[in-house]
């Protein structure tokens, strides 16, 4: 399984191929990191598990049956044939404070759908501390800060009790992110320039941290930047859950 | 036809789907603002022996814009946004009227539906939602031609079930569930002489025949049964105000 700090050089193959694309939805980007959550998966869950996501087996995402309708997710992990929990992956890289309540209140709803039919969910949620803003055209508008207050749905969402609430995901993991700057505060003229300087760092050493920008107020149903925590508690959830 | 009732409920949607014709976008604030302001109204006349305030689009003073809820999670724009006379919220109603391009987006809808719902709900206040679609709606590329008719009474008929098994819901313990949702399926009148190959083909046709008898009717297509009216109401403007308005009352 990928330690914290092989985590964070998936992230930053994700990246990269998200520069290199030119398009924040492209499977490219995802099936990096779709694909080795998934493979770390089999390996924490054994043979008897099977995962189905973009970048792992046969490069597909499965579905789960919700209560509502039948969802695809980013990685479904099934037992015996059936699909029995499901893991959503989000890396926001741009545009933040435009989507950020839609994101959120999507999350809610699908989570809703599938925990209300007894399938355990789990969220992994990836962002900039600073994200850049982009006006349409791709002209560098401003960056969105993350700051605690940015992320208090978050924090309230980490004290909820998800055996009381359905929208509330099993467990999520949230990764802040500290990205190397040009210089301090410098402003790209727009995404291309972005994509630029970006792609000719994209092996330095120091491109990528954990951002230590927010205090860790989150309670039991949100882990701060800490995949090797955070994968193996969701999966002792889905052993528990299964007959 | 009385203020108010279904009929007149109908005059108000055609106003908006005219509004939406002539300005081009589903989404232009002047669209809803006629049928936002329709339901707003009916509420202020429900609440009238009563100290209630209501803002919403469309309305003609000071309160003529969505009101703020802080819900559970977030602040949210709220269309329709009901206060007591200290100035809190006391209910609010979401009114979403799709026209076009709607197959690809209704999963979309659906799970921000919830999530708004958990948002409002959780800190105790009512929360109604009201979905207005036709029946059968163009699906055009992004360069306005028109690629496919979605039929909802037809091949795209599964698409509902999701608010089929939404009304089975018990609000009470799911509160992702909408406190009381008013679902409506409407009928638009094809049209018999001419083809529709853009949208602006589209826009046009309608405009000429916008004041055609029976335009715009409820569509007959839509199991009823298959909702259990405790959570959703079909087809029933009435119904649903009066049901809605009980909710708040006893809960105020």
């Amino acid at each position: 399984m990928l330690n914290n700090e092989q985590f964070l050089r998936i992230i930053r193959d994700s990246f990269e191929s998200y520069l290199s694309v030119g398009t924040s939805r492209s499977t490219a980007k995802l099936k990096t990191l779709h694909g080795h959550i998934a493979s770390d998966l089999h390996e924490l869950l054994g043979d008897e598990f099977s995962i189905m996501s973009q970048g792992y087996g046969n490069d597909k995402e499965g579905s789960i049956e919700g209560r509502y309708y039948p969802k695809n997710v980013d990685i479904t992990i099934s037992y015996k044939g059936k699909a029995v929990a499901g893991y959503a992956v989000k890396f926001v890289m741009r545009n933040y404070s435009q989507n950020s309540n839609n994101y959120f209140e999507n999350m809610l709803g699908e989570t809703a759908n599938l925990r209300s039919n007894a399938v355990p969910y789990f969220q992994i949620f990836i962002i900039f501390d600073k994200v850049p803003y982009y006006k349409n055209g791709g002209a560098f508008s401003r960056y969105d800060v993350i700051t605690e207050h940015n992320l208090d749905k978050y924090i309230r969402l980490s004290t909820d009790n998800p055996d009381l609430f359905f929208h509330t995901p099993d467990k999520t993991l949230v990764i802040l992110l500290k990205l190397k700057e040009k210089l301090p505060n410098y402003q790209f003229l727009d995404e291309d320039e972005y994509a630029d300087y970006y792609l000719s760092v994209i092996n330095d050493n120091d491109l990528l941290e954990y951002s230590n920008k927010i205090a860790d107020n989150f309670g039991n149903a949100v882990i701060l930047n800490d995949y090797e925590k955070y994968l193996p508690k969701t999966c002792h959830t889905i052993l528990g859950r299964i007959k | 036809m009385n203020m108010f009732d279904n009929k007149w409920y109908l005059q108000q949607i055609k106003e908006s789907f005219k509004v939406y014709l002539e300005n081009g976008s589903s989404t232009s604030p002047d669209k809803l603002k006629s049928l936002h302001s329709a339901f707003a109204n009916n509420l202020l006349d429900k609440f009238k022996d009563k100290f209630i305030t209501i803002k919403s689009l469309g309305l003609e003073d000071e309160n003529g814009k969505e009101g703020i809820v802080s819900g559970h999670y977030s602040k949210k724009k709220v269309d329709i946004t009901l206060f007591n006379n200290e100035n809190e919220v006391i209910a609010g109603y979401a009114v979403k009227f799709a026209m076009r391009n709607i197959a690809q987006n209704l999963v979309n809808y659906f799970d921000n539906m919830l999530g708004e719902n958990v948002n409002i709900r959780l800190k105790d206040i009512p929360y109604f939602q009201i979905l207005i679609l036709f029946d059968k709606v163009p699906y055009f590329k992004s360069d306005g031609t028109l690629d496919h008719w979605e039929d909802f009474t037809n091949d795209k008929k599964d698409k509902f079930t999701k608010y089929e098994i939404l009304s089975k819901d018990n609000p009470a313990v799911m509160f992702h569930s909408p406190d009381k949702m008013l679902f409506v399926l409407l009928h638009l009148k094809e049209p018999n002489d001419v083809t529709i190959a853009r949208l602006e083909d589209y826009k046009q046709y309608y405009l000429e025949h916008i004041n055609d008898e029976g335009l715009i009717t409820f569509s007959d297509k839509i199991n009823k049964d298959a909702f259990d009216p405790k959570v959703v109401i079909v087809n029933d403007f009435k119904k649903f105000i009066d049901k809605s308005c009980n909710l708040i009352e006893g809960r105020s």
